[in-house]
């Protein structure tokens, strides 16, 4: 007997499976003898699953006694009975075990329950159970599952998996204009696809790994490689549990604060704040990283090289390549209570990173003459042609950079769904990497970024979702600039809020519609005095999973 | 009513931000500025322009950083700047330092850059200062002229001054080295190797030589006073391609002409072809140069 012919009858029973499966049981007491003469006492978990329930030969299932006769039959059947108590043992361990297998199998075959999404932690997001993985093929060598892997490997040895999602999107910000600045294109009203990533775990008793590629167009059709990387585990016995100590070798995330280790596929938000993408261009950096828990307590210690790899791809310079031998060292320490906790979890942690930046040197020059037209009449007259003497090269220098963070994340389940809660704040001098880089080795000075971020998320049954974030990022908290003669504070802040609202197909497909309200100094008033720049943005993303 | 204060307190997120466009479809951008749309005005305001200096009037086509520096009174914040009836709104840069020397009046130093689409011919140019309350004070005006890509001796904004007797001029649309190539009625060949013939004219400039754009990509064969009767060629060779792959040319021929009044000079053109080059057509040299246009003189 199959699964189907055994669940047809069972499924119409609605909440009734309870007697169901009593009905299973005495179907199985009545033929056990039967099942006997067939040589087959014992079930492993890897058999295929047939239920030896009825001999063949025996009814269809229209001659099969209904439930409630089932139900009816075992005190007399077992009255009857001349089995041994070592036979009842037996029987009853095997009931245990097709119970067991029934519920795999309703799970394999009933649509998947939605993910909760996941808030920003560091710890690693709730890793499936081994049931959840479900072999692609007949060999059972390649795995899908619908918790899908993200921030971290897949940590069951389950072999490989197979996975991967797109995000297209359609975006629109006040700032676009039909225009070109530098060779880039400022018209930001635009299809986009932002990620399309295929992923390969492996992951066996000692050993994981973990091959991610992705294609975008964000700055023109780019592809590379997200992550790459392989794993020692020394496992935690306990299922489903964080192990004991973890090294990862390769391109992997940082070990820095919850919004970096956050994961792009569960993630709501279209991306990481604006601090985030300041100080991390790109979640992966190529390094090695040491990380584990022990209870509710998480830690991770990193070294790398300091130059996060975007996978939006390098505009200009080095494109990823790290032109200092000194390494950034970067760690967290926190509690994770998801694994215990069933209505609520708290994740919490502080991170460090310290590090190196790099100031390029100058290649040298050769001499040359420079025209410089003093009288504007667009000729050259006498004492216009300076000579330009060749200059030698400078050497290139590194300069510290250090950076301090707390994350903090809860999460409630209630009737309503799942809220969940998060707040994060840094504090780094000399870190931004991609928004206002600084260079103490040329300006003299050191600059302070101090970055913020708090928002919620709100499940609306399993099909929607709303939620909000609030970020503020400060470049350079010591800026001043001169007006009218005086030296005036000047307060580059950037504040982000962004609301957003989206609709879920469990597991396979999202829709999400998030508006950025932006709010800074970059512009000017009739007076000079810096004001906010209209440069609010919306984007629409598709997003598809496997 | 909390809904609609969150509708309003929404709307005006929405809507907040100043925007802050290139401007690059403005006659004249300024370095350092913002394009403010519109500038409440008073002329009877305090806040006034004590003194600016623009030392050449004359404006090469886009001509860039172009300098116009000066003063404001004390109790001005920035100054604006825009070409009188033209353009989409006022420049305003933020006054700089007090200048002890003039009684703390607040310096300003402004760069001009003229785009390609600046109507040519006399303009005028409009300063004012701009008070704590953004309301602009009296306007300061200073005279410019604004030179056309072809020469015309500055017949554009002097029509007695006389233009060339003829300009072959080339213009093409890509950052290619194009080389303007011209067969005089003698049988003599110019080109960027032998650029003049004299008296006869010469070709001014080799641009894009070694692929070193000068954002112009416009080559002109002037003939001034004394030129040779008869028939002329001009032909145009594409001599490196700079990694493009095509490029479309084209060539014109400017004479010069009796004005509508008496004493006055205009310069109008009197024929015009088109030309496309791809990189095929590099390093033919002569032979491989392209008939455009054909003219004679007188």
């Amino acid at each position: 007997m199959s699964i189907e012919s055994l669940r047809s009858p069972l499924r119409p029973l609605g909440s009734a499976r309870r007697g169901a499966v009593a009905a299973l049981v005495a179907s199985i007491v009545v033929h056990a003898p039967s099942a006997l003469a067939q040589q087959r006492p014992t079930t492993t978990v890897e058999d295929d699953i047939e239920l030896p329930a009825r001999p063949s030969g025996a009814p269809s299932d229209a001659a099969q006694p209904s439930a409630t006769s089932a139900l009816a039959q075992p005190a007399s059947a077992v009255s009857s009975s001349t089995a041994s108590e070592d036979l009842l043992r037996a029987l009853q361990q095997r009931i245990d075990r097709l119970e067991a297998r029934l519920v795999q199998a309703e799970q394999r075959t009933q649509p998947p329950v939605a993910r909760p999404p996941q808030a920003p932690t560091a710890a690693p997001p709730a890793r499936p159970a081994a049931g959840d993985y479900t072999p692609i093929g007949a060999s059972s060598l390649v795995h899908t599952t619908a918790a899908r892997p993200d921030a971290y490997s897949v940590l069951e040895p389950v072999g490989l998996v197979l996975s991967g999602f797109v995000q297209a999107q359609y975006e629109t910000s006040q700032l676009s204009q039909d225009q070109l600045l530098q060779g880039m294109a400022l018209n930001r009203d635009r299809f986009v696809l932002r990620r399309s990533r295929l992923r390969v775990d492996g992951s066996w008793q000692w050993f994981a790994m973990a091959l991610e590629l992705d294609a975008n167009t964000v700055r023109g059709p780019v592809a590379g490689v997200r992550r790459a990387e392989a794993s020692f585990l020394w496992r935690n016995a306990a299922n489903n549990a964080v192990p004991w100590l973890a090294i990862t070798a390769g391109v992997t995330e940082p070990a820095f604060g919850a919004e970096l280790g956050e994961g792009v596929r569960r993630r709501w938000f279209m991306e990481r704040t604006t601090g985030s993408l300041a100080f991390f261009g790109g979640e992966a950096d190529v390094g090695l990283r040491a990380w584990g828990g022990i209870g509710v307590f998480r830690y991770a210690l990193g070294v790398f090289n300091g130059v996060p790899l975007d996978d939006r791809g390098a505009q200009t310079g080095l494109r990823g390549v790290d032109p200092s031998r000194h390494l950034d060292v970067s760690g967290r320490i926190g509690v994770d209570t998801s694994a215990r906790a069933r209505s609520w979890s708290v994740a919490a942690g502080v991170s460090f990173l310290s590090g190196s930046g790099f100031h390029a040197g100058d290649e040298g020059t050769k001499p040359g003459i420079e025209w410089r037209d003093n009288n504007q009449n667009a000729m050259i007259d006498a004492g216009e042609l300076v000579a330009i003497a060749g200059r030698a090269p400078t050497p290139s220098f590194t300069f510290a950079r250090w950076a301090l963070n707390a994350d903090l994340a809860l999460r409630v389940r209630t009737r309503a769904g799942t809220t969940r809660v998060f707040a994060e704040a840094t504090m780094a001098t000399n870190l931004d990497r991609g928004l206002l880089a600084p260079d103490p080795i040329a300006t003299g000075y050191e600059l302070r970024q101090l970055h913020a971020v708090a928002g919620f998320t709100q499940d609306v049954t399993q099909y929607g979702i709303v939620g909000f974030r609030w970020d503020v990022y400060n470049p350079n908290s010591d800026l001043f600039e001169e007006r009218r003669g005086a030296i005036e504070p000047k307060n580059q802040a950037i504040h982000t809020l962004s609301p957003l609202v989206g609709l879920s197909w469990p597991s396979h497909l999202r829709l999400v519609f998030q508006y950025d309200f932006v709010l800074d100094a970059l512009a000017r008033d009739a007076r000079g005095v810096p004001t906010d720049l209209a440069n609010n943005q919306a984007t629409l993303r598709v997003q598809g999973d496997f | 009513m909390r809904r609609s204060s969150a509708a309003l307190l929404l709307l005006n997120l929405a809507s907040c931000g100043v925007p802050s466009p290139l401007g690059l479809e403005e006659p004249v951008r300024l370095e350092r500025a913002m394009l403010v749309p519109s500038l409440p005005i008073d002329e009877q305001r305090a806040s006034v322009i004590t003194a600016f200096e623009n030392p050449n009037a004359v404006v090469a086509h886009r001509q860039t950083a172009k300098l116009v520096t000066g003063r404001a009174s004390r109790d001005a914040f920035a100054v604006a700047l825009r070409l009188q009836n033209r353009g989409s709104g006022y420049w305003v840069l933020p006054l700089s330092t007090p200048d002890p020397a003039a009684n703390d009046e607040l310096t300003f130093e402004a760069a001009l850059s003229f785009a390609d689409a600046a109507p040519t011919g006399p303009a005028v140019a409009e300063l004012r200062a701009v008070g704590a309350d953004g309301v602009a004070g009296p306007a300061r005006l200073f005279p410019l002229c604004l030179l056309g890509p072809i020469p015309d001796n500055l017949n554009v904004c002097d029509p007695t001054l006389a233009p060339p007797i003829a300009v072959v001029s080339l213009g093409w649309d890509t950052d290619v080295d194009l080389d303007l190539e011209l067969e005089l009625p003698d049988g003599r060949r110019l080109g960027a190797k032998r650029p003049s013939a004299g008296p006869a004219g010469a070709i001014d400039v080799d641009a894009g030589a070694a692929c070193r754009h000068d954002g112009l990509r416009r080559e002109n064969f002037v003939i001034r006073e004394t030129p040779l009767l008869g028939r002329y060629r001009v032909y145009v060779s594409l001599f490196d391609a700079c990694g493009q792959s095509q490029a479309h040319a084209r060539a014109s021929v400017h004479r010069r002409a009796l004005g509508a009044r008496e004493g006055t000079f205009s310069q109008v053109e009197t024929a015009r072809a088109d030309a496309q080059l791809t990189a095929f057509n590099v390093g033919a040299g002569e032979r491989g140069a392209q008939l455009v246009l054909e003219f004679s003189l007188p």
